[in-house]
């Protein structure tokens, strides 16, 4: 029963499963047998260890890790706990690797850095490193086709074997960087320094070789990942060396809108000012810094002959074009600061185009302004100072000539919209209530069709469709019930009969109503209890049938293994 | 004003014929195999079906998504309570729990539904 449960739920979510599996990093664990013969101990977190014999195997083990004493750890399975065991004490179960496990689509080029790049037989230091103990030389480049996240194979000249290729350190635990292996930039992108900087000897090393000042421009090769934060491997003044994604911004070719006036400086220190950009100007970032939740984040730019660095919070971003509809009166600024002068006042219901978005950092609180447009003019209003209606687009019948306001809940125009198919925009419900408490919903909508747009006012919603195709379908099927109803007639007798009968029909139609969406559905609803009440009915009919039967039987069970006793 | 009378009763049938095709088929792989069994699971939920269907659809009308979400979740545990009780009294299940089966059934046809109504819209 539980398998079959598992089954049904695992087929029910394989989709999502299927999803997170695409998501999750490549690792290929093996399983290894303890090799000490006093045992080994599996440490699950600082207060649980548990200790395991001789030639027990411990399953699924995967990435290894130098601590501060230099001695080597990998993650694995013993039991049902996770944890850590000591390298040494362990070896792996199957000598040899199957390399197709390991294939992947992407290959890696990959190069050698500094020393230590040892070669094993297998994809982990459980194995026993190849003959003669040979690392891969200084400045090799090697090509990956087999790899995983922490191990890959590699075949350069006469070398043949597995390098230990894994960057990324866990978060919180005090280990040492293993990998002598950078990744290659095919692409000569080129780096721009934020700041007066050093080039490091190595990506793990704090000795600096030489001093880089802010606004170089740099070309690197290859790159490592250490936690947090990547090195790049330069050269400035004919010396090679690693310097801090920290340190550094990368190629852009995105821009940006000024809300408001910014300030302009020399580096990303902010110490020097340069110059003030105007505000509502568009620019374009040459260079960008790596972007953290809660740090600042510059840009590089050149403004009318000028550059300099700017903290990108204080701008706006661009957003994909959509409308708003404003339900009462705003007022429009020219920039996105409180106390910005005032440009023009919006009345309610104005359709309005927002162009860009700034987040304002007030006191830690963000608050949102938006830079719409009227057709005519364009200004920064904060956004919740906007109420706005239900942007929606739905294509209606509308059965009567209508009157267009000039506003949402505005006053009449002279201006009618004839009735038939017609697209609406924006919808908002205006909730009312009358003398009695009664609440009642009062519904306008913003149409747009090809004389002209505004809003039309109406005391039901509308039932409408999503699209044109959907609406003309409708409008298809109600035609043909038309022409049923209304057929052309040659025959002038035939035409009198059909004429009374319509009188008939008339005055049937006057007394049948005409059934709004909630009407409708209290009719289904009732439809819905009668049917429950009958298939209920039912089912006590059929089953008493079979107790009945049941009964039956077992009373001539009983009758005949009494008569047998006796 | 409404244009397809006929939108909500399609809607109810639909419903009511995807939810018996998913929940037979469950069963049958829970291993039942009486076909009175399988009338009676038709018909307790030819009970609930168009009710859990209809009263939603309704109250979201009336008074809005939030309302209507609350009420559907009644109208589900109602359901399995009252389909489990069918089936204890009138289904011959050996092993099974009348309230899960209900429940798994009721579950795989929820489900089973949603993913139809994403591939469809």
């Amino acid at each position: 029963m539980k398998k079959i449960l598992v089954l049904i739920i695992s087929l029910l979510f394989m989709p999502l499963m299927a999803l997170a599996d695409g998501a999750a990093p490549y690792l290929k664990g093996y399983n290894a047998r303890v090799s000490n013969p006093e045992g080994t101990y599996l440490y699950v977190n600082e207060d649980k260890k548990i200790f395991i014999k001789y030639d027990e195997v411990i399953t699924d083990i995967y990435m290894e890790y130098l601590d501060e004493n230099d001695i080597l750890w990998a993650d694995g399975e013993y039991g049902e706990e996770y944890g850590m065991v000591k390298v040494e004490d362990i070896k792996p179960v199957k000598e040899k690797v199957d390399l197709e496990d390991y294939k992947q689509e992407e290959t890696l080029e990959m190069y050698v850095y500094k020393e230590g790049a040892y070669l094993y037989k297998g994809p982990s230091m459980t194995y026993n490193q190849i003959d003669g103990k040979k690392m891969l030389p200084v400045g090799t480049i090697v090509t990956i086709k087999y790899y995983d996240e922490v191990w890959g194979y590699v075949e350069s000249n006469d070398l043949k074997g597995w390098v230990y290729i894994y960057h990324h350190l866990q978060d919180g635990v005090p280990f040492k960087e293993i990998s002598s292996l950078a990744y290659i930039n095919k692409n000569n992108d080129e780096l721009l320094v934020v700041k007066d900087s050093v080039l490091k000897e190595s990506p793990v090393s704090s000795k600096a070789l030489i001093k880089v000042t802010a606004n170089e421009k740099l070309t690197y090769k290859y790159y490592y990942n250490k936690l947090h934060e990547r090195m790049y491997y330069v050269e400035y003044n004919n010396i090679g060396g690693w310097i801090s994604l920290n340190d550094i911004a990368y190629e852009t070719e995105t821009s940006f809108f000024t809300p408001k006036e910014i300030n302009v400086y020399s580096d990303t220190t902010e110490n020097k000012f340069l110059f003030t950009l105007p505000s509502g100007i568009t620019a374009k970032n040459n260079y960008i810094t790596e972007y953290y939740p809660g740090e600042p984040h510059y840009s590089y730019i050149n403004y009318n002959g000028k550059s300099g660095w700017i903290n990108l919070e204080e701008t706006a971003t661009k957003v994909e074009k959509y409308y708003i509809m404003n339900t009462e009166e705003i007022t429009l600024k020219d920039s996105a600061i409180s106390s910005a002068r005032e440009i023009k006042k919006i009345k309610s219901g104005t359709k309005l185009e927002v162009k860009y978005q700034y987040w304002e950092n007030v006191n830690d609180e963000y608050r949102v302004w938006l830079y719409v447009s009227d057709g005519n003019t364009s200004g920064w209003v904060i956004k919740n100072n906007i109420i706005e209606a239900d942007a929606r687009k739905l294509y209606c019948n509308l059965y009567d000539d209508s009157v267009i306001y000039d506003s949402l809940m505005g006053e009449e125009t002279d201006k009618v919209i004839k009735k038939g198919p017609v697209q609406f925009e924006f919808e908002y419900i205006n909730k009312k209530t009358n003398s009695l408490g009664n609440e009642s919903d009062d519904y306008w909508y913003y149409i747009v069709n090809n004389d002209y747009e505004g809003w039309v006012h109406t005391g039901y919603e509308f039932w409408c469709a999503k699209s044109k195709e959907e609406l003309l379908n409708i409008n298809n099927i109600n035609e043909k019930e038309n022409e049923k109803n209304n057929p052309i007639i040659e025959d002038e007798e035939s035409k009198e009969n059909f004429d009374d009968k319509q009188d008939l029909d008339d005055e049937e139609k006057e007394e049948a109503p005409s059934y709004s969406v909630k009407e409708i559905a209290i009719y289904c609803v009732c439809g819905a209890i009668v049917i429950a009440l009958v298939a209920f009915v039912v089912i006590k009919i059929i089953n008493q049938r079979k107790e009945m039967k049941k009964n039956l039987t077992s009373d001539i069970n009983n009758d005949s293994s009494n008569i047998d006793e006796k | 004003m409404i244009i397809d009378k006929l939108f909500l009763p399609r809607v109810m049938l639909t419903c009511l014929i995807s939810t018996l095709l998913i929940e037979l088929l469950v069963a049958k792989l829970f291993k039942i195999k009486n076909k009175k069994d399988f009338i009676n699971i038709i018909l307790v939920n030819i009970v609930t079906n168009p009710l859990v269907v209809t009263i939603p659809f309704l109250i979201n009308i009336t008074y809005g998504s939030f309302i209507r979400n609350i009420v559907l979740l009644v109208l589900e545990i109602l359901t399995v309570l009252f389909e489990g009780y069918i089936y204890k009294k009138y289904l011959d299940l050996k092993k099974l729990n009348p309230f899960l089966l209900s429940f798994i059934l009721n579950l795989s046809s929820y489900v089973g539904g949603e993913i139809i109504n994403l591939i469809i819209y």
